[in-house]
């Protein structure tokens, strides 16, 4: 139903434009209700400090029942983070954006919860098989099933 | 769906972040979401969006009244502030505020041929502009649709009117009065119905054209030959009547007369093909039928003298009928044509009969068929009488033999009856005589004794017949038992 995901679209923007974003991010773009774009960084002590990423939504019209697509910017002015669930394309492998999604999540919350991932990491190394699954990577991260086998991270 | 102050948390459901519409509640979790969007989310992934537990269909339930009112309470602004309305009310009267108050909701015009939305608050102003609003005209006082007030405007009898050639103005209603007293109008000379051509203004016609239409001075001959023509179209008419009743007339006259032909059949004929012959050729005809029967009947010349009379006076009567009908022969098309095929056939074999062939003919005929072929020539009547005269004569004749026979046969009778007695007598005298000769030999046999070995009194009776056997006046049965 596309008036239930352009409602609640509309509310989670007008939520961010009168509240604001939660720390490091920042609403770049959200002209229309199909795509929008964060900008990304991590404070504090982390093995990302000073870096910038630039994050994509992108929503069809079964949001919010289910997940958006989202994946970092990979073009000349933005790269993706090195790490071990973050993809050289930018395609992120993160349960909450497939199988552990639910509707009670929202667009800041996915933000708030990458932040928390990047700080977390231990070591910048891209994942195992990234040169495969980057050769075959289809478009969209949401056609793709991850097997998300580690949690600490 | 705007609301007038931020919500309570509590009341938001955390699919769609909107106060609840229709709050539903998971019995196992005790969640509370809208409605529809935790049916949606749980055909998509059976489980609780916010605690993940699992969650099918069966397990929702409306949720505490409570919350229902809590949320149906909540004051909301009209969806129309946009357009202009800035009425705020609870949330559960918003379809009433749509449907009966909000003065910024598209309502169709009342007009039917209108299909235009007004604003509810323009509904007054439009109902003056709609171009479909009934008015009514003000000289007639005719209530009319305004989009048709100008073609209205166009006829309405009211309205003044401006006369095509005198330019003068006067109301509509008059414009006839006007046409007959303008006298530029343009009209038709007054001897147009008797051939003038001429049109023209009104004036000219008695000032100039009157003077030289060449109609206008033989105006008194029109009108004597208007009333001849008349008078003769009337009397025309009458005539058609006539010729009508007449024509219904012959053609029953028609019927009958065809009635009449079928039932006479071959004595049927028109006077013109047995007038000539029939009439020198009939006695012959009847000469000759009664020459077969002239022996025996006695009043068969009288008879045909008789027939003949009536049949040729029978035949004048004819004559004169055929003459009067001949007149109206045009009229019997088919019928003349009908009757001249039986003349051809008729008169060859009346011919036959009584002209020169017939002696000839009736030679051959008369040893093979002592009977005179029936008589065609005479009429149907005379035919008839001379029918019954013959049989008349056939019956006395048959009379007359049957007389001779009968005494014929007695005489006949009466001498094989004396000849029979002469002979009966002659047999008994044989009798007598045997009867000796007999009794004779017998007293030789009962003289000599015992010779016969049936010497039983049972032999006389033998040559004894009895005195029964005696009475037969042929006496053959006896004699051959001897």
């Amino acid at each position: 139903m596309t008036s239930i995901s352009s409602r609640r679209l509309r509310k989670e923007l007008s939520e961010i434009q009168t509240e604001g974003c939660p720390t490091g991010i920042t609403l770049l773009n959200a002209d229309n209700f199909e795509t929008w774009y964060f900008s990304i960084e991590i404070l504090g002590e982390s093995l990302y400090q000073g870096e910038v990423f630039k994050l994509m939504f992108r929503f069809d019209s079964s949001y919010p029942i289910s997940a958006p697509a989202v994946q970092f910017v990979v073009n000349q002015e933005s790269t993706a983070p090195v790490h071990p669930h973050v993809y050289s394309n930018g395609h992120i492998c993160a349960s909450i954006l497939g199988t552990e999604w639910s509707p009670v999540l929202s667009v800041s919350a996915v933000c708030v919860t990458l932040q928390s991932m990047l700080a977390s990491c231990k070591s910048k190394e891209r994942p195992v098989d990234n040169d495969r699954y980057v050769r075959y990577a289809p478009d969209n991260p949401k056609k793709t099933r991850f097997h998300y086998d580690d949690d600490t991270v | 769906m705007d609301y007038v102050e931020q919500p309570n948390s509590n009341l938001i459901c955390c699919i769609c972040h909107a106060p609840f519409t229709n709050p539903t509640t998971a019995r196992t979790c005790l969640h509370t979401f809208c409605h529809d969007c935790i049916t949606i989310a749980v055909q998509h992934s059976p489980q609780c969006p916010i605690d993940r537990s699992s969650l099918s269909l069966d397990d929702l339930s409306p949720a505490n009244p409570i919350v229902k009112h809590l949320v149906d309470e909540l004051i909301i602004e009209c969806p129309n502030r946009v357009s202009g309305c800035a009425q705020t009310f609870q949330r559960q009267l918003l379809s009433t505020h749509i449907k009966d108050a909000c003065q910024y909701v598209e309502i169709p015009c009342s007009e039917e041929q209108c299909d235009k939305l007004i604003l509810r608050k323009d509904v007054g102003k439009h109902q003056d502009a709609c171009v479909y609003r009934s008015t009514q005209c003000e000289g007639c006082g005719a209530i009319i649709k305004y989009s048709d007030l100008s073609t209205h405007n166009l006829e309405c009898p009211s309205k003044s009117a401006t006369c095509s050639f005198c330019f003068e103005e006067f109301p509509r209603s008059q414009s006839h009065e006007h046409a007959t007293t303008c006298l530029d109008y343009e009209i038709l000379c007054t001897q147009a119905n008797n051939g003038c051509s001429w049109t023209g203004p009104r004036r000219q016609l008695s000032e100039e054209h009157v003077l030289s239409c060449p109609y206008e001075a033989i105006k008194g001959f029109f009108s004597i030959n208007s009333a001849q023509i008349s008078s003769l179209n009337t009397e025309n008419a009458v005539l058609r009547q006539k010729v009508y009743t007449l024509e219904s007339a012959v053609q029953t006259m028609q019927r009958d007369i065809q009635t009449f032909r079928n039932v006479l059949g071959p004595w049927y004929r028109s006077h013109t093909q047995d007038q000539t012959p029939s009439a020198p050729f009939v006695p012959p005809s009847i000469n000759t039928f009664d020459h077969l029967f002239s022996a025996p009947s006695g009043p068969s010349p009288s008879s045909s003298r008789t027939t003949a009379q009536p049949s040729s006076s029978a035949d004048h009567g004819e004559f004169a009928t055929h003459n009067e009908i001949d007149a109206l022969a045009p009229y019997f098309p088919l019928q003349h044509e009908h009757a001249f095929q039986e003349s051809h056939n008729y008169p060859r074999s009346r011919r036959s009969f009584s002209g020169i062939v017939d002696p000839h003919l009736s030679q051959r005929t008369l040893p093979l068929t002592p009977v005179a072929p029936l008589n065609l020539s005479t009429s149907l009547e005379g035919s008839l009488s001379g029918l019954r005269d013959s049989i008349a004569a056939v019956s006395t004749s048959v009379d007359s033999l049957a007389r001779r026979n009968d005494i014929a046969l007695t005489n006949e009778s009466m001498r094989l009856n004396e000849e029979l007695g002469s002979l009966k007598y002659a047999v008994h005298g044989i009798r007598l005589q045997l009867h000796r000769l007999m009794m004779d030999r017998n007293a030789q046999v009962t003289g000599r004794g015992g010779e016969l070995p049936l010497g039983l009194p049972g032999n006389q009776t033998i040559f004894h017949p009895p005195i029964s056997m005696m009475a037969p006046p042929f006496p053959g049965t006896p004699g051959t038992k001897l």
